[in-house]
């Protein structure tokens, strides 16, 4: 009884697990919010100005807002790809070098009349499906080095990001690109694989309804079936998987394949929904900031998504700015990104004041 | 045909590969330092960037090389400083910090470009100044020998002596021995006296001002300026040979230099008819193939036992 009691009493704590956490990050976007200022007071003429637009830009009109949404997507499949790796404990970057390579084996479908079938639905999803294949079976490759060999698969997946690019690129300068046009492109896509704009006077398309379907998906997947908990319990323990009765081999397959689906989906769909042909003539750098998605979102769905959304949202408003403002670029955004990741993945951060917290609550107490 | 392949054996292709070389030298050491202290610096490439990038930013601004190098050390300490407040102080986990790093250097690299000249391109609207390029006396008049040692940038002497003494300082004095214990078992190195942080933090500085230099021999000395994405995964490779040499210093060495013939094949084939995009994946494909050789032996080794 006394115990509920004194509990009843307690109430809201900002030193308990959820609040205290809360708290963490919301100071975290305080203090990167804080330098993205006086970086701009650095070196812009008025900072004030360019800081209060850069934060409510996207606020503006529909239009804007859609743009920061698109630019989500990317960034969202990215991130569900990679939480999957960091999940199971394994630091693989391979995401950036599948998105450009699938990007490409989509391109050969979403070009080509003859395999088309002229039926919108069926054209997108095949598109997809293929880019996700092909995206699935090459992450195999540092998914099979690791799950045999044991081999590093962050440096793997480096130098195998570096051949993708490079292999892609051949293939499309040989064989897909158009002649007489400047710059490196694939012809149009067809109609009939381009994704539907969903939301009028925006460029919203529908890979933003495919993006929620898997951010559903992996919740569920890494929450509600076996294989998700083997793949938790792997990351937190390396040798779970050797006596969970699934053998780790099979499961840092499954794993792979999965993360490269996820990754040649999201370069399919952000192809199909804001390109009209293949022009990534340098790799896109999407897959790279999936790993900050993930770190930012705390390799959860939700968050990867919620993260997702606040750095488009800033992308999405500095890359509006840019025309206006000779300071201002998508680029500045990485001084928000890093600050975020950094202090959200440090264990310490705020510890001593919540230390402090709770030892003055013990003193008080008696 | 027959051209190319005599020209493989030559004294030139040799003064190539120390020139290729040079840059994945740095990128190794550094990941070697690092890591043999047991904190894996993952964000060489960063460095690099921010090494060559403010390489070129101060020399312009002092319109000194000399200058422009200080700017670089200053770099790469200020970077070394944030990775190691973050591992020690902050127990984030290194390699976290390490691909954060990297992404943030890359971008802000660029943010800093289009800021201080307008384009995003690279720094050529700079009057960035070029370190020297030194002439050894009497030895560039052997033949060969000095069409081979002599002639380099300045840093490439920089790095051949730095090489020589990481491998003094690790082989030969008591901190070398220090910093391997704390790579081994910081618990066990903390039991018998060593000032577990207080060495590891002196590891991270070197391996920050190493990989910094490696920046500046790229934009103050291989070129002239500093261009978007002029690292091109060097800081990687670096990494890899670390991976491959697995704590031994000369395996290390030997390591980048391979990957650093397969390089300067590549320089070579550049000017073939050979689609180029295929032939820039040579060095990748040789990291791989090394990693994964790495691996099956491991792999053996283990099951034999």
């Amino acid at each position: 009884m006394t115990t509920l009691r004194q509990s009843e009493k307690r109430g809201f704590k900002l030193t308990d697990d959820a609040p205290f956490e809360a708290l963490r990050i919301l100071a975290s976007i305080a203090i990167a919010l804080v330098v993205t200022f006086i970086v701009l007071c650095l070196v812009s003429p008025t900072p004030v100005d360019d800081f209060v637009s850069l934060l409510t830009l996207p606020m503006s009109s529909a239009f804007n807002f859609g743009f920061a949404l698109v630019k989500m997507i990317p960034l969202c499949f990215a991130g569900l790809a990679t939480l999957l790796y960091f999940r199971t404990g394994l630091f693989n970057l391979s995401t950036e070098g599948i998105f450009y390579i699938s990007g490409v084996a989509c391109t050969y479908f979403a070009i080509n009349g003859n395999i088309l079938t002229g039926n919108s639905f069926l054209d997108s999803a095949l598109c997809i499906a293929v880019a996700g294949t092909v995206g699935g079976l090459i992450a195999l490759i540092p998914g099979f080095l690791k799950a045999k060999f044991a081999a590093d698969e962050m440096v793997i997946s480096l130098m195998m990001n570096s051949i993708l690019y490079g292999v892609g690129f051949w293939i499309v300068k040989t064989f897909l690109a158009v002649p007489g046009i400047t710059g490196t492109s694939s012809a149009p896509f067809l109609d009939s694989a381009r994704l539907s704009l969903i939301i009028k006077k925006t460029q919203v398309h529908s890979g933003l309804i495919i993006m929620l379907i898997m951010v559903v998906l992996v919740y569920l997947l890494l929450f509600k079936t076996r294989l998700g908990y083997s793949i938790r319990m792997t990351g937190l323990n390396k040798s779970f998987a050797k006596y969970s009765g699934m053998s780790a081999f099979s499961l840092f397959m499954v794993v792979h394949f999965l993360a490269g689906f996820l990754g040649g989906m999201g370069s399919a769909v952000e192809l199909l929904g804001v390109y009209r042909s293949f022009t990534w003539s340098v790799s896109p750098g999407l897959g790279f900031t999936g790993a900050l998605m993930a770190m930012l979102g705390k390799n959860h769905p939700v968050g990867v998504m919620v993260a997702a959304f606040g750095i488009s949202y800033l992308r999405a408003s500095a890359q509006l700015l840019a025309n206006s403002s000779p300071v201002i670029d998508i680029k500045l955004v990485s001084v928000v990104e890093v600050i975020l990741t950094l202090l959200i993945s440090s264990q310490y951060f705020l510890r001593k004041w919540r230390e402090k917290q709770l030892l003055k609550e013990e003193q008080k107490n008696g | 045909m027959d051209n190319l392949w005599t020209s493989f054996f030559s004294a030139s292709f040799i003064f190539i590969v120390i020139r290729v070389g040079v840059p994945l030298l740095f990128a190794s050491m550094s990941a070697y330092t690092a890591s043999l202290a047991g904190i894996p610096n993952i964000a060489v490439e960063g460095i690099m960037i921010f090494g060559a990038l403010f390489g070129v930013y101060f020399s312009a601004l002092t319109g000194s090389a000399w200058g422009g190098l200080a700017g670089v050390i200053l770099i790469g300490v200020l970077m070394a400083l944030v990775l190691a407040f973050f591992t020690m102080k902050m127990k984030t986990n290194p390699i976290m910090i390490g691909i954060a790093l990297n992404l943030f250097a890359a971008d802000f690299s660029i943010w800093l470009l289009l800021v201080w000249t307008g384009s995003k391109g690279t720094t050529a609207s700079l009057p960035s100044k070029v370190l020297p390029t030194v002439n050894i006396p009497f030895i560039q008049d052997i033949p060969i020998l000095g069409e081979i040692i002599s002639g380099h940038y300045f840093l490439t002497y920089v790095c051949f002596v730095l090489a020589v003494l990481i491998y003094i300082l690790v082989y030969k004095t008591p901190f070398g021995l220090h910093m391997k214990a704390c790579g081994l078992d910081e618990h066990a190195a903390e039991s018998v006296g060593i000032k577990v942080n207080r060495v590891r933090l002196i590891a991270i500085i070197i391996s920050g001002i190493l990989a910094a230099l490696g920046g500046a021999y790229l934009s103050m000395g291989y070129m002239s300026i500093f261009s978007n994405n002029m690292t091109a995964s060097r800081g990687w490779i670096g990494i890899a040979a670390n991976a491959v040499g697995q704590g031994n210093f000369l395996i290390v060495v030997l390591t980048t230099f391979v990957f650093a013939i397969a390089q300067g094949v590549v320089n070579r084939l550049a000017i073939t008819n050979l689609p180029s995009e295929l032939i820039n994946t040579i060095p990748y494909i040789c990291v791989l193939l090394g990693l994964i050789g790495l691996s099956i032996k491991e792999y053996r080794k283990n099951k034999a036992r």
